[in-house]
Formats: C-alpha cells, sequence, structure tokens
C-alpha cells in the first residue's frame, strides 16, 4: 500500500513539473526536431505553390524525409479529428476560408510562427491557429486557339461567344471553387457578407449555357475540352508553362476586380513532430521561406503586407503585381458562416436544382 | 481427452471455419460499417434523436433529388428489364448460334464495363466534342447539341440503359431456357396457339423473374454514384450526388449524408428482400431444368 502511495505521489509531482514543460513545448527545439526525422503533411502537394522545392530546403536543413498526401482543407479538418488518438499529419495548408472552422472542430495548435508579426491582421488567427502564407489571384486561362476573342472581364464571359466554354471547379467539392465563386461575387458587386450578387451572376451565366460540364483539369485543357477554365493564377501559369509548345494559353487578370485568396498553414494540435511541424512554420514565414512561393507563382504574404522584396530579377516572373485596390476577404468568421450557403444556394439558385 | 480436444476444435474449425471467415468478413466490411452509419444518423449534439431524418424529409430540396433518383431509376429500370427481356426471348428461340457469341460476348463486355470509364467512354462518343456528334454534323448536318446534352437526366437515362440492358439480359436467360420446348410441343399438340402459350404459360412462369430483374436494375440505378458524377460534374439532383456534396469542401455535413444513406440503404434492402420472395417462386417452374 505505502509503495503505490510512494508511486502516486511521484505520478503527481511528474505531472506538476510536466505542466510548465507542456507549455514550454510551444517553442520548438531543434535538437529534439532532429530525432523526430521525419514530417507528415496534408494538402500541400508538390506540384502546388513550389511546395516541393519548399520542402526539399526545409528537409535538408533538419535532415528529415517529408510526406504528403493530397486532399481538401474539410477533409483535412476532418483526418485530423478523427486520427487524434493515433495521429499521422504534423501540417496542412488550409484555405482561410476553413480556418475559423479548424478552430471551432478544435484540431490546430495554436502557435505565432517567428515571422509572425509581419503578416498582416486580416490574413492570420489572432491566437496563433492559422497563418497565411501567400495568396492566389483568380484568373482566367484562355487557350487562345480555340477563343480567338479573350475575354477580359467577368462581365465579358456572359456573352453568347462564350456558349459552352466556361470551366469552373464546383464551389460544392472544391477550394478552387469556392475562390471562384467569391470572386464572381465580388466582381458584381457584392462581399463575404452579402453573397447575393455571386448567385445571380452565375445563374445568368449558367442560364446563358456558357458553363460546360467538364472537369477542370490539365488533361482536359490539353484536349481542347476546358477553352476558358478559371482559377489561381499560380495554378494557370504552371498549366501555361508545360503547355508550351501544345496548347496556347493565355492568363486574364479580369479587369473588373482583381480578387486574391490566402492559402494557410495549420499545425496538427496532435502532431506526431511538433518541433519539425513549428520550425517548418518558422521556415515558410522566413525570407528564404517565402521567396521559394514566388518560384511557384504564388504572392508571398509578406510582399503583399510591405514587409519584403522580390528580387528585381526573380524568375519566374508573377502573372501579375497586386494593386492596393484589390479585392479580398477582410472577414474570414463571417466568410466561413455563409460556406454552408454557398453549397444549398449554388443547387438551388444556380443549377435550378 | 488431451488428445481429442485438439482434434474437435480442427474439426469443428473444418466445419464452419470458411463460412466463419467469411462471416466475420461481412461483419467487418458490411455490418460495422451500416451499424455505424446508423449511430451516426441519430447521433446528435443533444443526444439521441431522428432530427436529421426529419430535416432531410421536410426539406424540398432532398424531397426533390429523392423524386429525381426515383423517377431515373425506375424509367431506367423499366427500359432495361424490357430491352433485356426481348433480348432473352430472342436468344432462346430466334437467333441463329453466330449471333448468340456475338450477343453474349457484347453483354458480358458492357455488364462489366461501368462506373467512370462507362461515363467518359460516353462523353468520347456523344459528348460535345465526342465522335458520333462531329461524325454526325460533319457527315449528316445533324446538329446533337443543344438539344441533347449527355450530361443529364436523358444522358444518364442512356448510359444506365446501356449497361443495364446486357445485365438484364444476362440474369434473365436461365428463366426463359426454363421454358421448356417440350411445353410449347406439348401446347401445340393440344391444339393451343403460340400465342395461347405464352399468354397462358410462358409469360405467368417468367413474370416473377421480369418483376426480380427489374427491381436489381432499379436497385442498381438507384445507388450509382460515380457515373452519374463523371457523366454530369454534378449537374443533377439525385441523391447520392448529395451525399457526395455534404462530403464536400463547402457543406461539411457527413452526418446528414449518413441519415441520406440510411434512407438509401433502407429502398436497397427492400428491393432486395422483394427480389429473393419473386426469384424463390421462380426458381419452383426451372428447379427440374
Amino acid at each position: 500500500m505505502r509503495g503505490n502511495k510512494r508511486t502516486i505521489a511521484i505520478l503527481v509531482a511528474g505531472l506538476a513539473l510536466g505542466l510548465p514543460l507542456n507549455a514550454k513545448a510551444q517553442q520548438p527545439d531543434p535538437e529534439k526536431a532532429r530525432t523526430e526525422r521525419k514530417i507528415v503533411s496534408y494538402g500541400q502537394p508538390d506540384d502546388w505553390a513550389n511546395w516541393k522545392e519548399i520542402w526539399q530546403v526545409f528537409c535538408a536543413k533538419y535532415s528529415c524525409t517529408h510526406e504528403d498526401t493530397d486532399m481538401t482543407s474539410a477533409e483535412e479538418i476532418a483526418k485530423f479529428k478523427a486520427e487524434r488518438n493515433n495521429p499521422a499529419a504534423d501540417t496542412a495548408e488550409i484555405g482561410m476560408i476553413w480556418g475559423p472552422v479548424a478552430v471551432r472542430e478544435g484540431v490546430t495548435a495554436a502557435y505565432k510562427a517567428s515571422g509572425w508579426d509581419k503578416v498582416p491582421d486580416w490574413a492570420k488567427d489572432a491566437d496563433g491557429n492559422w497563418v497565411g502564407l501567400y495568396v492566389g489571384v483568380l484568373t482566367f486561362a484562355v487557350n487562345t486557339a480555340i477563343v480567338k476573342n479573350v475575354p477580359r472581364s467577368w462581365a465579358d464571359l456572359l456573352k453568347p461567344e462564350y456558349q459552352n466554354s466556361v470551366v469552373i471547379s464546383d464551389p460544392r467539392t472544391s477550394g478552387t471553387g469556392v475562390a471562384t465563386f467569391l470572386s464572381g461575387t465580388f466582381a458584381a458587386g457584392g462581399d463575404e457578407k452579402n453573397l447575393e450578387p455571386g448567385f445571380k451572376y452565375f445563374a445568368q451565366l449558367y442560364k446563358a449555357g456558357n458553363l460546360k460540364a467538364v472537369g477542370r483539369n490539365l488533361a482536359n485543357v490539353q484536349r481542347g475540352e476546358a477553352p476558358i477554365t478559371i482559377g489561381y493564377d499560380l495554378q494557370a501559369a504552371v498549366w501555361r508553362d508545360r503547355l508550351k509548345g501544345q496548347v496556347p494559353l493565355e492568363v486574364v487578370v479580369p479587369s473588373d476586380g482583381l480578387f486574391f485568396m490566402p492559402g494557410a498553414l495549420m499545425i496538427n494540435k496532435w502532431a506526431p513532430h511538433p518541433n519539425l511541424a513549428r520550425l517548418f512554420a518558422d521556415f515558410v514565414l522566413s525570407d528564404e521561406g517565402q521567396l521559394l512561393f514566388a518560384k511557384g507563382y504564388a504572392h508571398p504574404i509578406r510582399v503583399l503586407a510591405g514587409n519584403l522584396k522580390l528580387p528585381a530579377d526573380i524568375e519566374p516572373k508573377p502573372i501579375t503585381t497586386i494593386p492596393p485596390e484589390a479585392k479580398y476577404v477582410r472577414d474570414w468568421n463571417a466568410a466561413s458562416v455563409l460556406l454552408r450557403d454557398i453549397a444549398r444556394r449554388w443547387a438551388q439558385e444556380v443549377l435550378g436544382q | 481427452m488431451g488428445v481429442s480436444a485438439p482434434h474437435a476444435i480442427g474439426a469443428s474449425f473444418r466445419a464452419v471455419g470458411p463460412a466463419g471467415a467469411f462471416f466475420i468478413y461481412m461483419a467487418a466490411t458490411l455490418v460495422a460499417p451500416t451499424a455505424y452509419l446508423i449511430w451516426s444518423s441519430v447521433n446528435t449534439p443533444a443526444g439521441l434523436g431522428l432530427e436529421r431524418y426529419t430535416t432531410v424529409l421536410t426539406d424540398p430540396f432532398y424531397l426533390r433529388g429523392f423524386r429525381n433518383s426515383f423517377g431515373l431509376s425506375l424509367l431506367t429500370a423499366l427500359e432495361a428489364s424490357a430491352a433485356g427481356a426481348l433480348l432473352a426471348g430472342s436468344f432462346a428461340y430466334t437467333l441463329p448460334i453466330r449471333s448468340k457469341r456475338l450477343l453474349l460476348a457484347f453483354s458480358n463486355l458492357a455488364t462489366n464495363l461501368g462506373g467512370v470509364s462507362l461515363a467518359f467512354a460516353f462523353i468520347a462518343l456523344m459528348g460535345t466534342n465526342g465522335m458520333l456528334t462531329i461524325g454526325l454534323r460533319e457527315l449528316f448536318g445533324i446538329n446533337l447539341y443543344p438539344g441533347f446534352d449527355v450530361a443529364s437526366f436523358a444522358g444518364l437515362n442512356l448510359v444506365y440503359v446501356y449497361h443495364l440492358t446486357p445485365f438484364a439480359f444476362l440474369i434473365l436467360l436461365p428463366a426463359f431456357r426454363g421454358i421448356r420446348q417440350q411445353w410449347i410441343e406439348a401446347a401445340l399438340t393440344l391444339g393451343a396457339t403460340r400465342s395461347q402459350f405464352w399468354r397462358h404459360v410462358g409469360v405467368p412462369v417468367l413474370w416473377p423473374s421480369f418483376l426480380a430483374i427489374f427491381i436489381l436494375t432499379f436497385a442498381n440505378a438507384f445507388g450509382t454514384y460515380s457515373t452519374a458524377m463523371a457523366l454530369t460534374v454534378g449537374r443533377v439532383n439525385l441523391i447520392p450526388l448529395q451525399i457526395g456534396f455534404l462530403f464536400g469542401e463547402a457543406a461539411f455535413d457527413t452526418e446528414l449524408a449518413d441519415a441520406l444513406a440510411v434512407l438509401m440503404i433502407i429502398t436497397t434492402s427492400l428491393c432486395i428482400v422483394a427480389y429473393r420472395a419473386l426469384s424463390r417462386r421462380t426458381s419452383i417452374w426451372l428447379q427440374n431444368t
């Protein structure tokens, strides 16, 4: 009996000692990070925003290996939660509109990375649960072999000459789809608190017969099945480069409103490699990490904030510079509340189901 | 004793082994997921309750989805089982042997080509830039579009019927073979006409098989997701697609999807029960063939 009591006393003392240690685990320990040796991510694939090179450079620094499984933001949150007793992933890239959802679901670790202060307030969670890394501008990728008269604005897309030519991602299933919807909404005079003009615009586009029912992907662009696709400039530019000599793609920034959406990083609350995960958050907000995004046609968030300059000789050249009057979502909580509305109203008001 | 016990275990394993393994497999892949679906659909934040079912069944949007799913599946089942019966009939009584081989080979192929590849085959054939679309336009000046759209209910109906007719044919074939030549000869000898034979003997014997295949093709069409998704990119309101969208990026509500899935399971289970009952009736006639 006495032996048991002693064990309990030791355990309690250990827990008491452990508490401040836990609180301190907020800050990454590079020594421990070296023993973790591996970092696992969701939704940060090689062919997006130059993640490939970013992981390579990071893992060369901390001698780790990296694995990614690509998925949507909603799936990331669901997987973090479902795997909490046997966690697999450390970090995930999340559409910012999903940031507040991730916080509500309680799957994120609050951590203010070392570049935290240099990220504008609208692009980060006040407690450090998620932080913006870069932004992408919504553009039209136009196959000029098929479309002779290149559309320059969202209003242009409504013209009869683009009958069955415009290919978008479904906002019900895809993050790019949600971004496309919001971009059209802002161009039509709405914002994250007033989606009405957006539903009107896309219903008009659908009724005109201009939205084509094929998947928005590289294969369909290559085959000529998708004459005009709407998506992020960082993806359109990569497609343009890859199809060089096969399909002439022009990437158009709509003249009636340059709209951008940020990609954000969140750390799994139950990350199996917590030190590497935090060091990674530090790295992607550092000068070096930020400029690596630019090499993948993404617009680093700190360049947008004005506290980091793109070198004049940067290659490749970005599709566009982002002017101060560009439109973007400022209130992510409001936007995230309206997410469910987007899905339902898209089916009913746009597709008329 | 010490020797016979392991022996007994060995014997009883031999007796139930394969069946036991099968039951474990079924429990893991069918019973457990279904139980989880049901549990998760009634497990609300306020305790156990049916509120998700009332949400779904009072929402005009999902009711329309159910109506569309039922309508499309009923129409498809009717067409596919009728066409399958005609094929099986002609196969059993009129077709020359060479055509029989061709029909069998084609049917086996078409029943096994399903899902996304089937949808893409039809897009390649009848999509806006499909071979048939372009061929008709260039050779005969006939424009399929915009009157027809492969990404619509009509397109889905066409693709489902293409897939399910050979299926109905293959399943109905043994039933038609069960109508033995001797029965027809006996009826003719006794003075009946061919049409009298079919009206009083043939069709009554085949009727349960026909109903059974109707139910089976209905259930098949009702539960199809990947073909419908690949062909229409979600432009039609069908319940399997709505379940998919509830797992999607915007309306992430997996519990509501679970409720819809349970309602679909109930529908298809009723189909299976009805199918079993009907095929028992048919098998009486087919036992001695």
